[in-house]
């Protein structure tokens, strides 16, 4: 994937699941990181689609601000993606981004558990007690991904 | 290559428990799996990897799964999602959450008992569905001593939904969490009957098994301790050394002699290109309810040119699946902790299954279980965000960050009805990378169908709020094709002009060849169909027991 490809993904990723004060994004979890890798791998047959794509937007940007997409606003790069949100290219990044947020961090999303600690997911726990099954009692960031335990 | 008594095509549920029916008796036996086997330290807890990327799964849905279309004048394809079966010694109860119950009493007669209530009038003419040609008490003694074998744990339900039990649970429910508390005291204000859902999964060690230990990596993942009711080769060879398993061969056709019944198998082993014949006094057909249509289909030939087991043109008929949906509550910023346990780690509400509620005016015939469970699976149900968050962007993230926690699930699936004009055959131009043709799936919809599940996920709703949720939605129906939850295609049945197998699901063309699984029910029922799958297993393998004996 060329330089400005990469540059598009990254600023879409980031809109899809946005940092903001509260709590970290997609940027902070490395998911354009990690949306890349499955495009070059797993999905490597969507790759040149969702490049496309990509680019439609790109020029969609220019049409409507004069600037490429990475640089207009938060907002307007919000209306642009809501106009391609039915488009395939679209659904495909979405699901990765989601993937690159909450997988193991062994895949290289999730970086050092950022997704798992935005939504409250205690990471792998193999053997929760009964008061980590209750409701209101926050079990806690375990931390730990399948290569911290042994089967 | 010398001859056995029987050979069992398939070691998933069924083919599993009926060869240690079999290897009780000492015939001789020959078991065949397409798969390998899997041990407990196979199982990773990394849900990119099995609930995403279908790591158990994929192999199987790649290479055989069905095409699909809605009636005959269109060209089937194949679906985008391939499914979640998989072929391995155990099958696909190894990633199933393994809910255990019976059928109500009412199922085995549904045809009977909806025009006794309500007339002829209320199953219009393309629903097929027919009464079995077994009794809720031909079953019980193989339910009882299947509970056994796999120790399954539960709490008695109520009997007028359940039937009645004469035999305790071997280990009690399992463990009791918050959430499941809380949707038990819910239920029981909505005047429902809530009980411990049973599982196949063992609340405590037993027979030399592992026990549950709610790690929230249970559905689309085996058992890394080894607490889920799945037989191992070990447990299907018996003490008489009459039992051989053969992993990673695949069977592709039923060889019949000159009187029509079987005389064995033809089979492939995985990476040869060379056949193996294979012969026997018997053949139990064990593979998936696709693949056991499949095989007689593809094992035409001699007098019976349109596939084995189809003289009367009933080969295919009457499929149906169970559609999955669920019904979601936001409980307000409330730390749920749903994430861990197990998918049967759940209460049961019955109320709504077979016909416990009067149907008169609900525009449906049919229902199905609800269940309110734990392992709230991160990565799939961060995808179904209320309507109110969006998709993605700041109203997700925001839903993500705080609410994604307080959300919690019903589980549900209809009793969808069997459609006269559906068929299961040979697709003319999809094959599998042996170059077999995968079976084509001609379903056309019913509103029926898409009533009762409405129906069913208004009462998830409803379940949800009176449980304390602010919010609630759900998944939309969508028809369910490709599901481990698949019915029909080898009807079982008195009369062979309307049926492909008889009441010991054995070939009315041929008494020598069973078909085990789902492919035999005249009904899909709402209930978790693997057990019942299993005892008629065990029931059909005694019989075939007494036969050659």
């Amino acid at each position: 994937m060329d330089t400005s490809s990469q540059q598009l993904l990254a600023a879409v990723v980031g809109r899809l699941i946005p940092g903001d004060a509260a709590s970290p994004g997609a940027h902070e979890a490395g998911v354009p990181d990690f949306v890349r890798g499955e495009l070059g791998g797993h999905f490597a047959a969507e790759q040149d689609a969702v490049v496309a794509g990509l680019r439609s937007l790109d020029a969609a940007a220019r049409t409507a601000h004069g600037v490429s997409f990475v640089d207009v606003s938060a907002a307007d790069q919000d209306h642009l993606l809501a106009a391609v949100e039915t488009a395939p290219f679209f659904e495909m990044l979405l699901q990765l981004s989601i993937d690159g947020f909450l997988c193991d961090p062994r895949h290289g999303g999730n970086r050092d558990g950022v997704g798992w600690r935005v939504v409250g997911y205690p990471g792998v726990v193999l053997t929760p007690t009964e008061e980590q099954q209750q409701i209101g009692t926050p079990i806690g960031f375990g931390g730990l991904t399948v290569e911290d335990v042994s089967l | 290559m010398s001859g056995y008594d029987v050979v069992v095509v398939g070691l998933g549920a069924a083919g599993t428990i009926a060869t240690r029916r079999l290897a009780e008796s000492g015939l001789r036996v020959l078991a065949l799996e397409a798969g390998g086997s899997y041990a407990s330290t196979d199982f990773l807890p990394d849900q990119l990897l099995n609930q995403r990327r279908g790591a158990l799964t994929s192999g199987k849905t790649a290479a055989e799964m069905p095409t699909v279309r809605r009636d005959v004048a269109n060209v089937a394809v194949r679906p985008p999602f391939g499914g979640l079966t998989m072929n391995a010694v155990g099958g696909t109860k190894i990633h199933s959450g393994n809910g255990h119950l019976r059928l109500p009493p009412w199922q085995f007669r549904s045809r009977s008992n909806l025009l006794e209530r309500y007339g002829e009038q209320v199953l219009p003419p393309e629903i097929s569905l027919a009464d079995w040609p077994v009794t809720f008490d031909d079953v019980v003694p193989f339910y009882d001593e299947l509970e056994l074998v796999h120790g399954v744990s539960g709490e008695p339900g109520p009997e007028r939904f359940v039937g009645p039990r004469t035999q305790p649970y071997p280990n009690p429910p399992l463990r009791r969490s918050g959430y499941n508390e809380l949707m038990t005291a819910a239920a029981s204000r909505l005047g429902w009957t809530p009980f411990a859902t049973p599982a196949a999964i063992r609340s405590r060690p037993y027979g030399g098994r592992g026990a549950c230990t709610y790690c929230g990596q249970c559905v689309f993942n085996g058992c890394y301790a080894d607490a889920k009711g799945v037989l191992r080769i070990e447990d299907v060879l018996g003490s008489r050394g009459s039992v051989e398993v053969r992993t990673h061969a695949r069977v592709t056709r039923v060889l019949t002699g000159s009187d029509g019944t079987a005389t064995g198998v033809e089979i492939v082993a995985d990476g040869s290109t060379t056949t193996e014949t294979v012969r026997a006094r018997a053949v139990m057909l064990a593979a998936y309810t696709y693949e056991n249509v499949r095989l007689l289909h593809l094992s035409a030939g001699g007098d019976h040119p349109s596939g084995l087991g189809n003289s009367t043109d009933q080969l295919g008929r009457h499929f149906s699946t169970h559609a999955f949906g669920f019904a979601f509550g936001s409980f307000g910023g409330r730390e749920m902790n749903t994430w861990t346990g197990s998918m049967s780690q759940a209460v049961s509400v019955e109320e709504f299954n077979a016909d416990h509620v009067d149907h008169t005016d609900l525009g449906f015939v049919g229902g199905g279980s609800l269940l309110a469970m734990m392992e709230k699976l991160t990565m799939l149900m961060a995808r179904q965000p209320p309507p109110s968050a969006g998709r993605w962007g700041e109203g997700y993230k925001r839903w993500l960050a705080e609410d994604f926690r307080s959300m919690a699930h019903v589980h549900f699936w209809a009793d969808e009805m069997p459609h006269r004009d559906g068929r299961l055959d040979l697709d003319p131009t999809h094959v599998d990378p042996t170059g077999t043709p995968v079976l084509r799936i001609t379903k056309p919809l019913l509103e029926n169908d898409a009533r009762s599940f409405a129906y069913l996920a208004e009462q998830g709703h409803a379940w949800l709020r009176e449980a304390g949720a602010s919010e609630t939605w759900s998944s939309p129906y969508h028809p369910f094709d490709i599901s481990p939850h698949a019915f029909g295609g080898a009807r079982m049945g008195d009369d062979p002009a309307t049926n492909v197998t008889d009441s010991w699901q054995r070939l009315h063309d041929a008494a020598n060849v069973y078909v085990l699984g789902g492919a035999t029910w005249p009904s899909s029922t709402g209930t978790n169909p693997t057990p019942t799958i299993e005892a008629l297993a065990m029931r059909s393998a005694g019989h075939l027991v007494e036969e050659l004996s």
